[in-house]
């Protein structure tokens, strides 16, 4: 009596703990995975108990028949939920960086087109060079910070805009930075200081409008 | 023969106590199962649902931007200690308990009962549930894998009309527009996708349509009028 009391009260006490630690530490599916490996250990000690008074070889058998099954089951649907929340991570981030994506073309590589235009339509009668167009056509909208101001000013709550003149090659380039969608590379350093977020860089010069992915 | 269907009663009496506590359980109305005191005081026979359900809300925040943590939050945790509780450690001892004490007595007590028809509970509704579950996950990859497919068809279209609308300004008479072939361009020799490109130099505008084997139902078209204020103009063709 005194033994199965024992087992039910560490059994409690040390699967929350194995749980609640890693959990409140912010690792709850850790505790998840530690809960369970200390269910194993629990279940062996809980079958050795009951096994020791056992009278029926048939009790021995069934009780080891459905603890493994609900040793087996758990591992199988921990482990397949556990992957199914990685993967919804995964989705939601390829989705947030698609969204990002798009309107950083709608705004940004749509707006130097328009430009490359003007020096387009503008080098038919005088000789201006590209940053000239760029500096005339954006105005006031280019701050000494380098920093963009766009159109759509809603968008500068998720999006830095930050732009780079070169006059060495006649270049106008537009870096984004979007504040909520994590990228390839963690390690990768964006142009506004943070870390691992998703960046394009998109430049306008004499040959026309490129438009890269740089994480 | 007798003998075997003497020892099968007491597991047929534990499968249908299960299946009314199943029952029980459905007639709870919502309101109650939607309550907090509902998720952290009824254990839940899966415990990484709940957890899966926490980790969805934190990549939600993440793609939201929302930084505070739900107030439920703290109280879900307790609620699925509860559950792992009950799940690994009261119910299977509950059933060993109740194993000994109907060996003593030769005859089933109430607490192998409880005990057995607990863990039949939890074990056939784990393994029912994660069945269900490995098949809706099959279906939303393969909707996912569309969607990822619309999406690539719709970048690719969006850069290729870029390099389209360059090439339309760089010429010196709108006449040689006709010249004008997605063929030259990079990004479509490459590409898994179909293009088809219509010049118009009467109206000076492009169409240009991608679609593929890969999702027959879908085809993005950009109609692109490189010397107007809105230069791209796109449509998404469904087909049945």
């Amino acid at each position: 009596m005194k033994d199965e009391r024992k087992i039910l009260i560490g059994g409690i006490v040390s699967l929350a703990l194995l749980y609640l630690v890693p959990t409140y530490m912010g690792y709850i599916w850790i505790g998840l995975f530690s809960a369970l490996i200390g269910a194993g250990v629990y279940l062996v000690l809980l079958y050795k108990m009951g096994k020791k008074d056992y009278r029926e070889a048939s009790s021995e058998r069934t009780t080891i028949i459905l603890f493994s099954l609900l040793l087996i089951s758990s591992v199988v649907i921990f482990s397949f939920d556990y992957y199914q929340a990685d993967y919804q991570r995964d989705i939601l981030r390829e989705v947030r960086v698609t969204i990002d994506s798009s309107i950083i073309e709608a705004e940004v590589r749509s707006e130097l087109l328009e430009v490359y235009r003007e020096y387009m339509l503008a080098n038919q009668k005088s000789d201006r060079s590209v940053l000239e167009v760029a500096v005339d056509f954006f105005g006031d909208r280019l701050e000494d910070n380098n920093k963009l101001r766009v159109k759509t000013i809603e968008l500068e709550e998720d999006l830095n805009f930050s732009y780079k003149k070169d006059q060495a090659s006649d270049s106008f380039s537009i870096y984004v930075t979007a504040e909520l969608s994590k990228s390839r590379s963690k390690d990768f350093k964006n142009w506004d200081g943070s870390a691992g977020l998703f960046q394009t860089k998109t430049t306008l010069s004499s040959e026309g409008v490129s438009h890269e992915r740089q994480n | 023969m007798k003998g075997k269907t003497n020892n099968l009663l007491p597991w047929i009496s534990s499968i249908l106590i299960a299946i009314i506590i199943i029952g029980a359980l459905t007639l709870i109305p919502d309101s109650v199962t939607h309550s907090n005191a509902y998720n952290v005081l009824v254990p839940n026979s899966f415990p990484s649902a709940q957890v899966l359900g926490l980790s969805v809300i934190e990549s939600i925040n993440e793609f939201s931007g929302e930084t505070e943590v739900p107030s439920y939050y703290k109280e879900s945790r307790i609620g699925i200690a509860v559950s792992i509780l009950f799940m690994f450690v009261i119910i299977p001892f509950l059933f060993v308990k109740g194993t000994l004490q109907s060996e003593k007595r030769e005859n089933p007590t109430a607490l192998w009962y409880v005990g057995s028809a607990l863990l039949l509970l939890v074990i056939s509704t784990s393994i029912i549930k994660g069945g269900i579950k490995m098949s809706v996950h099959q279906n939303t990859r393969d909707s996912a894998q569309i969607s990822r497919t619309y999406d690539l068809m719709r970048t690719e279209l969006t850069d290729v009309s870029f390099i389209v609308v360059e090439q339309v300004l760089e010429l010196n008479d709108i006449e040689e527009m006709s010249k004008i072939s997605t063929e030259n361009i990079p990004e479509v020799k490459k590409s898994d996708y179909q293009y088809r490109m219509v010049t118009n130099p009467q109206d000076t505008s492009v169409t240009i349509s991608i679609s593929s084997n890969q999702v027959s139902d879908f085809t993005a078209t950009t109609i692109i009028r490189p010397y107007s204020d809105q230069i791209f103009k796109y449509q998404r063709t469904y087909s049945k």
